[in-house]
């Protein structure tokens, strides 16, 4: 049974390794982080995969650093305050993500922790144009 | 011993595999403003107030999403995008996206004070009947001052004299070849209620503020 524990062991600090490295592909510096790390952090969590597999026209638009004053500043805004709530405040630690479609009517937002390798968040977009005359359908 | 193995593995696994916090129905969403046009010509920005929200299926009887809506503080210009905070919505399924917007009807003119929407009205029209035209109901009790008569010379009135008196009761009345310009008149029992209206005079109105609500159908897919 000790052969069985010490093999499990062994395993498990091929692993380790393994995942290490992997990880750390891109490097421990945040500002370096490429378009093709982010998808392939993205396509660890299902929600992200599933949009990026749903509108394969998306693109990038956005990538953003988050600072401590962002996530402040995120947390007490007026829009999408849960992208940066839970975040600790921490300057270089979270990278912000915003993906569009072509047709940018579709997109999606989401988090990487730097620090954890992890997908904090991905929230869908759905965006309307508003363009019309104004009619007289309600009043008050 | 076979339990501790599987209890190993387990924590292998927790440790290596961290879990997906997310759900697939978690959605913003957004209305961009990218045109507004008046019937009467030019546009205009959506006054703060202005109402987003998502309902449940198409109207009429439809439900509002819990937590959907949203509404602006600040006016909102062409070009901007209106928000509902994060919301679930169940893919596949129909919603509407509701912008209901204050403002003027026509040639309604905004005022903020109330905020009212004045009007023009023509010979003898009371103010009654103005704001019913117009598709609105009257201020409370339609003695909303024109200050100077801003107002009537923003609707073109030719104001060669512009009296200022004590009681506000905007009214036009043309005498000659000019145009006296009034925001005041007697004190007279009934002069100065909604439904006044005499033959030779004519009456701006504050009438009260309106909505214009537009719908934008959609399914849920992500």
């Amino acid at each position: 049974m000790k052969k069985i524990i010490i093999f499990v062991i062994v395993i498990l600090a091929v692993a380790a390794v393994f995942l290490f490295a992997f990880y750390n592909k891109s490097g421990n510096d945040i500002s370096k982080i490429s378009d093709r790390d982010i998808i392939k952090f993205l396509q660890k969590n299902q929600d992200a995969k599933d949009y990026m597999q749903n509108y394969p026209d998306f693109k990038i638009d956005k990538k953003t650093i988050l600072s401590k004053d962002d996530i402040i500043q995120g947390q007490n805004g007026q829009n999408f305050k849960e992208v940066y709530q839970e975040l600790e405040l921490e300057d270089n630690r979270y990278v912000k993500i915003d993906l569009m479609n072509l047709s940018s009517d579709r997109g999606l937002i989401a988090v990487i922790d730097f620090k954890t390798k992890a997908v904090l968040k991905a929230y869908g977009i759905m965006l309307f144009k508003a363009n019309g005359q104004t009619t007289n359908q309600t009043t008050n | 011993m076979n339990k501790k193995i599987s209890l190993l593995i387990l924590f292998t696994i927790l440790v290596f595999f961290p879990a997906l916090q997310v759900s697939a129905t978690q959605v913003y969403v957004g209305v961009q403003i990218s045109n507004t046009e008046k019937p009467s010509g030019g546009t205009f920005d959506l006054l703060a107030g202005t109402q987003l929200s998502v309902l449940n299926g198409t109207p009429p009887g439809s439900t509002t999403v819990s937590g959907s809506s949203v509404t602006t503080a600040n006016d909102t210009a062409i070009g901007d995008t209106i928000w509902t905070p994060l919301i679930n919505l169940t893919s596949g399924s129909t919603y509407t996206a509701r912008l209901s917007v204050p403002l003027c009807f026509g040639d309604g003119k905004y005022d903020s004070r109330g905020p009212y929407c004045w009007f023009l009205g023509t010979d003898s029209q009371s103010c009654t009947t103005l704001c019913s035209d117009k598709g609105g109901t009257t201020s409370s009790e339609c003695q909303e001052p024109d200050d100077s008569c801003t107002m009537m010379i923003e609707f073109g009135l030719d104001c060669d004299y512009c009296y200022e008196g004590e009681d506000p009761y905007p009214y036009f009345y043309p005498y000659g070849s000019t145009g006296y310009c009034y925001y005041a008149y007697y004190s007279y029992p009934g002069y100065n209620t909604c439904d006044f209206g005499y033959s030779g005079y004519t009456r701006i109105c504050a009438c009260q503020f309106q909505t214009g609500t537009f719908n934008f159908g959609f399914t849920a897919n992500f």
